[in-house]
């Protein structure tokens, strides 16, 4: 298997950006990318463009997303696909773009993740999303994502003694990272006293899907991102004058089943663990040497549940580490130093390849004053779509070449 | 080759099948059954089960941002035990939900908007044991 270095990375600001069209802000991700690899965008530099969209066709009314950037990238005749894996769309993407270099069918891949969401209500997002949920059995009772979120959230907290004040201290800590990272959505800090302690806590947080609050769940977003993926033994990284880069170790993925009531115990995400499993076996490395993780934090839950599910803390203890400080920027295993979904922002198709753009920022050292984490080795990223039925980890490291 | 497979039953008709091959009880209904068996290959038919009409609560939420195509301000959501065994999602006519909680399911006709058509479940406070 040839191994797989990310050689380029590129994001837009996530935020509202409705006056632009969800290609130009593909594009824009897509320019930064080769611009940071130090490549053109000329036919010829890449071998293959993967897109990753959940809602390019509902949302926007357009399809064939991918030949529409190929052709403003003037990347036209590489081959370009559109991948759609609901938010876990990006990391997908990306998977797929690691198995062509690594069988040997390309040598680049230019993988870009984008969503423009905010171009309608928020009831008709919400709907949108709901989609994702079972047509028979969830979708026709007004399910919705956040709905999963709180019922999930309420059992976890009846199992293991969560309480909204250990939710509340994952905000704070999201948006304290978020503040300091230019492409978030939301770049203002919150306190405790703000959205739990004070008098003004149930008014500034208030209730979206009881036991969730509005600081529970992330923000609806527009946004792109772009990793170029490239053979780590191609005579193409040769003039880079570059002796390292960040190497892709380990990417696995797993799904589980569509209704949540199929699942044998509602608080386990099996996707996540294997998908985990999986991508720790191809790195050759285990959980306790992972020194930070950017989670699918849409809803402040996952990421406690995520983290138990991938091995950095017992089922039931993640909250314990929060509360402790071990998951912020100085801590022993820092968190979602990005701002994670909760402040970066959440536009479904960018998000997992954003991840993987925050772990190369963080592995070559050139996170913002006040994020960076101190000496990382490994970094993790989990990418997790649907309701947790289809899942992708990433783990990657800075490497000699 | 076979031309065709017989069609799967969709799971609105609110009845849980059992696979005949290894017993395991689904709802919703899938076109395989864990074993890898499909009786959508072979004469065998799955035994239908009709879902049992109580159950208990497992967790719940009431929704504030409802979804397009829903004309009600909030929603009130859970999931149910039955006590077949089987779990199963739908709305709850409930003033205070409590986990735990004993409940009789119910079926009814919705049509909100083009895509939420059929039938759903509908909880309501168990009055008998």
């Amino acid at each position: 298997m040839r191994p797989v270095a990310i050689i380029g990375i590129g994001h837009t600001t996530f935020g509202t950006h409705v006056d632009r069209t969800v290609v130009d802000l593909m594009g824009e991700a897509a320019l930064l990318a080769l611009e940071d690899a130090g490549m053109g965008p000329s036919p010829g530099s890449v071998d293959q463009l993967l897109v990753g969209s959940m809602g390019a066709g509902i949302l926007n009314h357009q399809t064939g997303v991918a030949s529409s950037l190929a052709s403003t990238l003037n990347l036209v005749p590489t081959p370009a696909e559109l991948i759609e894996n609901g938010p876990a769309s990006g990391a997908s993407a990306i998977r797929l773009g690691h198995a062509m270099i690594a069988g040997g069918t390309a040598e680049t891949v230019l993988v870009v993740g984008g969503e423009l969401m905010k171009v309608v209500s928020g009831s008709r997002a919400t709907d949108f999303v709901a989609t994702l949920l079972h047509p028979e059995v969830e979708y026709q009772s007004g399910m919705t994502l956040p709905a999963f979120a709180a019922m999930f959230t309420r059992l976890y907290m009846e199992r293991y003694g969560l309480t909204l004040r250990d939710l509340s201290r994952i905000a704070v800590r999201a948006h304290r990272n978020g503040a300091l990272n230019p492409v978030a959505h939301v770049r203002k800090e919150v306190t405790m006293e703000a959205i739990h302690d004070g008098p003004a806590a149930a008014e500034n947080n208030r209730t979206v899907a009881d036991p969730l609050r509005l600081y529970d769940v992330c923000p609806v977003s527009d946004g792109a991102a772009a990793v170029l993926l490239c053979a780590a033994d191609s005579s193409k990284l040769s003039g880079h004058g570059k002796s390292s880069h960040v190497m892709i170790n380990g990417i696995g993925a797993a799904t589980d089943y569509h209704a949540v009531q199929s699942r044998k115990d509602p608080l386990y995400l099996e996707a996540v663990y294997r998908s985990a499993q999986r991508a720790y076996r191809m790195a050759e490395l285990t959980p306790d040497e992972i020194s930070f993780g950017e989670l699918h934090d849409a809803f402040l839950i996952l990421e406690l549940a995520i983290a138990e599910e991938i091995g950095l803390f017992p089922r039931g203890k993640a909250k314990d580490a929060v509360a402790a400080g071990e998951t912020d920027i100085d801590g022993r295993i820092p968190l979602n130093p990005s701002g994670g979904l909760k402040a970066k922002g959440h536009p479904l198709g960018a998000t997992g390849v954003s991840q993987v753009c925050e772990l190369v920022k963080q592995l070559r050292g050139q996170a913002e004053a006040g994020r960076q984490v101190r000496d990382p080795r490994y970094g993790i990223a989990v990418n997790f779509g649907g309701f947790g039925n289809n899942v992708i980890t990433t783990i990657c490291s800075q490497e000699e070449i | 080759m076979k031309s065709s497979v017989r069609t799967r039953p969709i799971s609105v008709d609110t009845q849980a099948l059992v696979c005949p091959k290894c017993g395991a009880v689904w709802y919703p209904v899938p076109m395989v059954c864990s074993c890898g068996f499909s009786p959508l290959l072979h004469d065998l038919d799955w035994e239908r089960r009709a879902l049992s009409d109580h159950g208990r609560l497992v967790t719940w939420t009431r929704l504030k941002a409802v979804p397009e195509g829903i004309e009600k301000e909030s929603l009130t959501l859970g999931m149910v035990e039955l006590s077949d065994g089987v779990h199963l999602v739908g709305q709850l006519d409930l003033d205070q939900p409590a986990s735990g909680m004993h409940v009789d399911i119910e079926t009814e006709e919705c049509s909100d908007g083009p895509y939420r058509r059929g039938v759903r479940f509908v909880c309501r406070e168990r009055h008998h044991a």
